[in-house]
Formats: structure tokens, sequence, C-alpha cells
């Protein structure tokens, strides 16, 4: 009981991580957060229920397919909203305001176009418990664990492994001397927003059989994912997964001693403490907030 | 010197046209649901006027205004109902709280910067949301509260009455700030949003003026939180939600950061334009985000700034034009 109770948080927690994963993303190449990044999460979301449900293809091709869309609107953000910015020197705030935009339209735009109720997805494996020495789990919750983990550990190695990562954390320390040395920033950049579809996209993917895939489900994604950023450090992508783990445990024991009113004041105060005691975050350097 | 003092001139007859028109409306159109437009109008003026001293005028973002919006209409509904305070006092007394709350949570708020600050307004006022959200003891959560009748004196005032408060704080409110911006005060913010550390050492206390600003600008937005509770005569924890940040941020970006005539042309926007599209109640949220994205992307300066670009082009053609036409 205890097991299971802690494992719905860690899995909670890892879809959370995967949302601030994804901001974090973005946000360490080129300083700009992605309000968009919960419709973007929808639009992985409503893919899937179309592949899996609508035309009945199985989950393990449906997976990498229903990434398409969420990848193709990341982008479509980069090059029509933050590239046209960026190239006439506007604030970086222009750009999140621009984000903040396309969120509302792109959000409130799908819900005139489908079922306000959303559409309910199956779990991947039913709902028949697997049974691990002591812990009983559901194959979906092993899925979104196992998930979690190798988009992690792929941008861990994209970012340490492969010139292209090597680039884009160039970019993310000093963008002009990094040009300078040679990298190509508006690759960066690309790369950045596919990342971040990529890790939104799954991240709807996985929590759509929970939620149902609706219109406005990324909404309390995106704040939890905020909130998850900055306890584990902006800029720092492993520590948005440890903080979204552990906002997730947190909650499930919160609800358990009956307090799940409070979760949502003392994260969000949690946030505005963080930011200003710390605002390198839980793991990150106590760098300046500026 | 000569064209100052006509500049002056037709502002003086701008301001008295639309005085009376601001008189005389309410004898003209007899509708209720024009009423509540007028002062939701009036409401988001003063509340665009707020942010934009933050944010146009001293360079700071917010994205959680929406908060002291929040807090002044709680607190003038709860002065109204529980103490009985007649009329405007429960609004100022609104517009009061959130200053105070503000200068508060300025202390530790106001050490960031740039899009750090807007995050973490943003997840002040997230939390402020759900605190009304959940304090149902007080705030009566998502079923809402009643707001009383505004009365002065024992006397009803009646939608029009409420009309004409409204109308009187909205332009207290524009005087006050195009007075303010004038000022030192003004200049120094100004001076902030430009160069904080050249401020710094042209001798601009920052830290002050910062927190200066926050509490004006939280001020205002209370003030209008608490005009705002008396317009629908209900409100609830949903009122004070994300929707209000996309209307906060539509009515300062699209009317024009940094202008206070601006302002009101965001207000103007925000209430009316998705009028033109009756019955289609759902595309409100959609035109207020695309019209956003298209000012940010295409009109940097917002309509103000795009009604000077016209403005000025005008009187040069007209300048071109008549001396000739005296020769």
């Amino acid at each position: 009981m205890v097991f299971e109770v802690l494992i719905g948080g860690v899995v909670s927690g890892c879809l959370v991580g995967l949302v601030a994963l994804s901001l974090t993303a973005v946000l360490y190449a080129t300083n700009v957060v992605v309000f968009a990044t919960g419709e973007i999460l929808m639009a992985g979301a409503m893919g899937y229920y179309v592949l899996v449900v609508l035309l009945g293809v199985p989950w393990f091709v449906a997976f990498p397919v229903a990434l398409i869309l969420p990848v193709g609107i990341a982008v479509l953000i980069e090059r029509a909203l933050v590239t046209p910015l960026l190239a006439r020197k506007a604030n970086v705030v222009m750009c999140v305001i621009a984000t903040f935009a396309a969120s509302t339209v792109i959000g409130q735009g799908t819900l005139l176009m489908v079922s306000p109720l959303g559409y309910s997805v199956p779990f991947v494996g039913g709902f028949d418990k697997v049974r691990i020495g002591p812990l009983a789990i559901l194959p979906q919750q092993i899925v979104v664990i196992t998930l979690a983990v190798l988009v992690t550990v792929g941008f861990w190695l994209l970012m340490n492994k492969t010139m292209l990562g090597r680039g884009y954390r160039a970019t993310g320390m000093n963008p002009r001397m990094a040009s300078l040395a040679g990298i190509d920033t508006r690759v960066v950049r690309t790369l950045a927003f596919v990342i971040m579809g990529v890790a939104a996209g799954a991240a709807g993917v996985l929590i759509a059989p929970w939620t149902g895939a609706q219109a406005l489900m990324g909404f309390p994604y995106l704040l939890s994912g905020f909130i998850a950023c900055i306890l584990g450090g902006l800029g720092n992508p492993y520590g948005g997964m440890v903080a979204g783990i552990g906002m997730g445990v947190l909650s499930v024991l919160l609800t358990v001693v009956g307090l799940s009113w409070m979760r949502e004041i003392l994260m969000f105060s949690l946030v505005a403490v963080m930011l200003v005691v710390r605002p390198g975050g839980l793991f990150g350097q106590a760098t300046p907030a500026s | 010197m000569f064209a100052g003092h006509r500049l002056g001139k037709a502002k003086i007859v701008v301001w008295l046209l639309v005085c009376a028109t601001i008189l005389l409306l309410p004898k003209v159109i007899q509708n209720a649901y024009l009423y509540f437009m007028l002062s939701m109008l009036g409401t988001y003026i003063i509340f665009g006027l707020g942010l934009n001293l933050f944010w146009g005028h001293c360079g700071q973002i917010s994205f959680g205004h929406q908060a002291f919006y929040g807090i002044g209409a709680y607190t003038a509904v709860l002065l109204a109902r529980n103490l009985d305070w007649p009329f405007v006092l429960p609004v100022i007394g609104g517009g009061l709280f959130a200053a105070v709350v503000s200068v508060v949570v300025g202390f530790a708020i106001l050490r960031l910067r740039a899009v750090y600050l807007a995050l973490g307004t943003f997840a002040f006022a997230m939390a402020v949301f759900y605190v009304f959200e959940q304090w149902t003891a007080v705030t009566n959560g998502i079923n809402g509260l009643a707001v009383p009748m505004p009365d002065m004196f024992g006397h009803s005032l009646g939608k029009e009455g409420l009309y004409y408060m409204i109308a009187i704080f909205t332009m207290a409110a524009y005087l006050g700030c195009s007075l303010l911006i004038r000022s030192r005060v003004g200049r120094a913010f100004r001076s902030i949003r430009d160069n904080e550390v050249a401020a710094g050492a042209c001798g601009v206390n920052v830290f002050w003026y910062r927190l200066m600003a926050f509490g004006l600008s939280a001020f205002l937005t209370g003030l209008a939180g608490g005009l705002y509770a008396y317009s629908p005569g209900w409100i609830s924890s949903q009122d004070f939600g994300a929707g209000l940040a996309v209307i906060a941020l539509t009515i300062v970006v699209v009317g024009g950061l940094g202008s206070n005539i601006g302002q009101v042309l965001g207000a103007i926007f925000v209430v009316f334009v998705p009028e033109l599209l009756y019955g289609l109640q759902q595309w409100r949220v959609i035109v207020y985000g695309a019209s956003v994205g298209l000012v940010v992307l295409f009109l940097p300066e917002g309509l103000s700034g795009g009604l000077t670009g016209i403005v000025s082009r005008m009187s040069r053609w007209l300048v071109r034009r008549v001396p000739a036409e005296a020769d």
C-alpha cells in the first residue's frame, strides 16, 4: 500500500519532470520561457488518441509517431515567433509574451474544435498490475518511469557526447562567444525547440490515459513544470526532473495526510521563496537572477 | 512655443469632449449591458494604468498583477459586507491593502529581474489565486460572494451612480498617472527602465523607486479590483485566475507599453472588440491571444505607438501643405 502510493507519486513526478525538462531545454539555450509548452503537451495527447483509439495503431508505434505533431508545433513557434523577434533584437520578454499568446490561441482554438469533455485513452496493458517482488505496479506506470529515464539519459548523452550538444551548451553559456567560435546558434535554437517538443509531447502521450486528451489539459502541467523548473534550478534539466519527482511524492503524501487543499499554495509559495533565496535552485550554483 | 500653445488648447478641447461624453452617455443610452461594459472599461483602464506604471514606465515585468486586482476586490467586498462601510471607502481600502501586500511581497520578489521577475510574480499570483479558491471561510471560493449594492449615506447609487463614480476614479487615476510620470518620480522610473546602473550612479535609489513603482501600481490595480467587484455584483475566485492575466497583458501590450493613453486604447480593445464577434463568445480569448501576438510581431509600440505614427505623419504632411497655401 505504502509502495503503491509512493509509486503513484514518483510517476506523476516523472511526468512533471518531463515538462520541466522541456521548459529548461529552451530556457537554457534562448532565455525564453515557452508558455505554449502546455499546448504542445496537449498536441501529443491528441495525436496519441487519434492513433491509438481512432486508427487502432499499437501503442509502441503510436508513441513515436504521436511526437511528430508536438515537435512540429514547437518548431513552428520557434520559426514564426521567437526567431523573427530575436532577429529584430527584441527584448526576450517580448518572446515570452508571444509564446503566451500562442498558448491561448492554440489552447482555445483546439477547445472550439474538439469535445470539451475530452477523449479517453486506454492504459498500456490495461489495469492488470504487474508484481515485482512486494510491488504491484501498472504497466502504464512502468512505461512512464522507463520513458522518463530514457528521455533524461538521451538528453544527457546528446548534451555531453555529441558536437551538437557541446554547441548547445556553449550557446547557453554565451551565445555571442559561441557564434564567434563557429557554432550556428540558429541550429542550436531549433534543436532546443525540437528537444522541447519531444519531451513535452512524450509527457502528453504518457499523461493521456489518466486525464484523457483534453484541449486545456496542459495548463496545470505547465504550472507544475514551472515549479519543478525553478525548484530544480533554472537551466538545470536534471534538477527539474528530480524536483518534479520530489513534488509528485510530496503531493501524494499531502493527500494521504489529508492536506491536499494546501498543495498548490505550498508549491507556489515555495517557488517564490526559492526564487529569492536560491535563484540557482536546489542543485544549481547560486547564480545571480538577472 | 506657438505649437506648444496650440497643443495645449487641443488637449483642453479633447478633455472637455471626453468629460461631456462621459456625462451625457447615460442620458443617451439606457441599456443595462452597456452600463456594465462601460464600468468594466473604467476598471480596466485603471488596471492598465497601474500595471503600466510598473511595467511601461519603470520597466519591470509583472505577470502577477491579477493577484492585486483580486486582493482589492475581496478586501472591498469584505469591508462592505462585514463592516458596512459606505461606498468609496471599501474601494480605497481595497487599493490600500493591495499596496501593503505588494510592499511586503516586493521586499523579497523585487530582488528578481526581467524574465525571472515575470516568473516570480506569476508564481505569487498563482499562490494568491489558490488562496482565494481554498480559503472558503472568507472568500467562499468558487461559489463566490454577493457584493452589496453600492450606497452612500443611505442612498443607493444605482447603475448610473456607479457609472459616474467609476468615471471619476478613472479620470483621477489618469490625471494622477500623467502628473506622476512628468514629475521627479516619473523621471526616476524611466531612468531605471532605461539603464538601472546609470540611474543608480546618478543618485536614484533604485531599490526604493522600484518598490514605490510596485506599491503604486498595486494600489491602482487594487482600486480597479474594488471597483470591478460592484459591476457584476458577484465575485468568485475564478475571476482572478490566469484568464485575467491574459486580459491584463492584452490591455498593456496591445495598448502600448509606457503610454497612458495606450492603456485607454487597450481597455477599449479588450472590452469592445470581442463584442464585434457577438454570438462567438468562445472566440474572445483567441482574439486576445492573436492580437497580442500580432502586436508583438508587427506593432511593437502597440496601438498608441501606431496612432502616434499616423498622427505625426499627418501633421508633417499638414505642415508641408500649410506654408504653401499661405504664400
